[in-house]
């Protein structure tokens, strides 16, 4: 048993590292086979909370993640639906993981799917997560808190599997019937996918291995920051290894200083990643993980998925993204406004915050 | 509620361990941890483990118990 599951975060990552290549050779954009800040961006274009005609599709693989890890957690019984603490924060966070990671281009996985792509720019990302973890855990070891969440009424949980389960149907009636909304791209990276019932399909064997394996970037820093402990962090090694196999033998394993869908500005690498992870930390995950958890009904974790989606529509609208031809003034301004207000969520909920009594 | 008890339902990632962490550093004994998340059973007991901290775990629908006997070696 301890043996499989210490296994079972490994050869999770191995998988969904084999998955992210196999995508991407069926059509998603290069390096590009999973990536949580990629897909909300076009889901939140796909809805029309931003108008770039290049990043607009319903990804499927997001809903495949849902149904997936939705299966996992009701069979393993890790279902139970919670909420309330500080639900309006982690929505403002929600948005700077976005910020941070469209100045990136791409959230932790996709970094490490640019690396194993030959995209040599992902180090620049690659180093911002640690930095950012370290700025979340000086405040987490200070006292962080958002509160507890409490439990909550069952048909709450409902909530969730019936916004996404809406965002199918908008799917399936644009695949099949044409209908004009939801908006997708008839070029550029939003006009490249796997064909669409191949990518729910891998969406929910993805969603089960990231429920069940626990993969978790951040996590695993924090533990080797913490405790010393390498246990989580074996699931990344595994996804580099996975897709950096699978990309070898799928042709796709390219070395380049600046891979396609990047930018080679390392500083914006540097500090959009570590805006991610800041924030990442102070909500308890990372882009992925904010998803699962959703699914196991967190409904603070929804929100957080909700502010992602909306931040992607602000990034675009106010021309706050970067793309591959760097980050643009007001992108710079925009990772300023991110880490100001970032530190000041931290700051305020470490020192700021009301005495909570003891006991419940 | 006793200060043998240390209440972690409801608290995000990673609050639970760094809370079992830092009583552990206070060294006052056994104490027993309230947890309500699978997520943080794991993290908890791999950090015990870790330690060479012995414990025993009880669930029920609701939450999971973990008793933390002080046996540090």
């Amino acid at each position: 048993m301890a043996i499989c599951r210490n296994n079972l975060v490994f050869f999770g990552g191995l998988l969904v590292g084999v998955l992210g290549a196999v995508l991407v050779k069926l059509g998603n954009p290069a390096n590009m086979g999973l990536c949580f800040v990629c897909f909300y961006r076009d889901i939140s274009g796909a809805l029309g909370l931003h108008m770039n005609p290049l990043l607009q599709y319903l990804r499927p693989e997001i809903l495949g993640i849902f149904f997936g890890s939705l299966f996992a957690a009701l069979v393993y019984k890790d279902f139970s639906p919670r909420g309330g603490s500080s639900p309006g924060v982690r929505f403002v966070l929600g948005m700077f993981i976005m910020m941070g990671g469209l100045i990136f281009l791409g959230c932790p996985i996709r970094a490490i799917y640019r690396l194993a792509g030959g995209d040599l720019s992902a180090v620049g990302g690659l180093l911002g997560i640690p930095m950012g973890a370290y700025l979340g855990l000086f405040f987490l070891t200070r006292g962080y808190t958002l509160g507890k969440a409490k439990p909550l009424p069952t048909w709450v949980s409902v909530i969730p599997p019936v916004f996404f389960g809406a965002l199918t149907v908008l799917l399936f009636a644009k695949v099949w019937l044409g209908t004009a909304y939801p908006f997708f791209s008839l070029k550029g990276p939003g006009s490249q996918h796997a064909p669409v019932l191949i990518s729910l399909g891998l969406g929910v064997v993805a969603g089960v291995l990231f429920q069940r394996s626990r993969l978790c970037l951040v996590g695993g820093l924090r533990d080797i920051f913490l405790f010393r402990d390498y246990f989580l962090i074996k699931g990344f090694v595994g996804i580099m290894a996975g897709a950096l196999a699978a990309n070898l033998v799928l042709g796709q394993f390219k070395p380049t200083l600046v891979g396609p869908v990047a930018h080679g500005n390392i500083l914006a690498n540097i500090l959009g990643m570590g805006l991610l992870s800041f924030a990442a930390v102070l909500l308890g995950g990372c882009p992925m993980r904010q998803l699962i958890m959703t699914w196991e009904a967190n409904l603070d974790s929804f929100v957080a998925v909700l502010g992602m989606l909306v931040g992607a529509g602000v990034a675009h609208r106010l021309g706050l993204a970067a793309s591959p031809a760097g980050v643009p003034e007001a992108g710079w301004l925009g990772l300023a406004l991110g880490y100001l207000i970032t530190f000041g969520i931290a700051w305020a909920f470490t020192f700021a915050k009301v005495p909570v009594k003891e006991g419940a | 509620m006793s200060p043998r008890t240390l209440d972690c339902r409801g608290l995000s990632c990673p609050q639970p361990v760094l809370e079992v962490k830092q009583k552990l550093e206070q060294g006052q004994g056994p104490f027993v941890v309230r947890v309500d998340a699978p997520v943080a059973v794991e993290n908890i007991t791999r950090f015990l483990s870790q330690r060479g901290v012995a414990y025993e775990v009880s669930q029920d629908e609701e939450e999971s118990l973990i008793e933390v006997k002080i046996s540090e070696n």
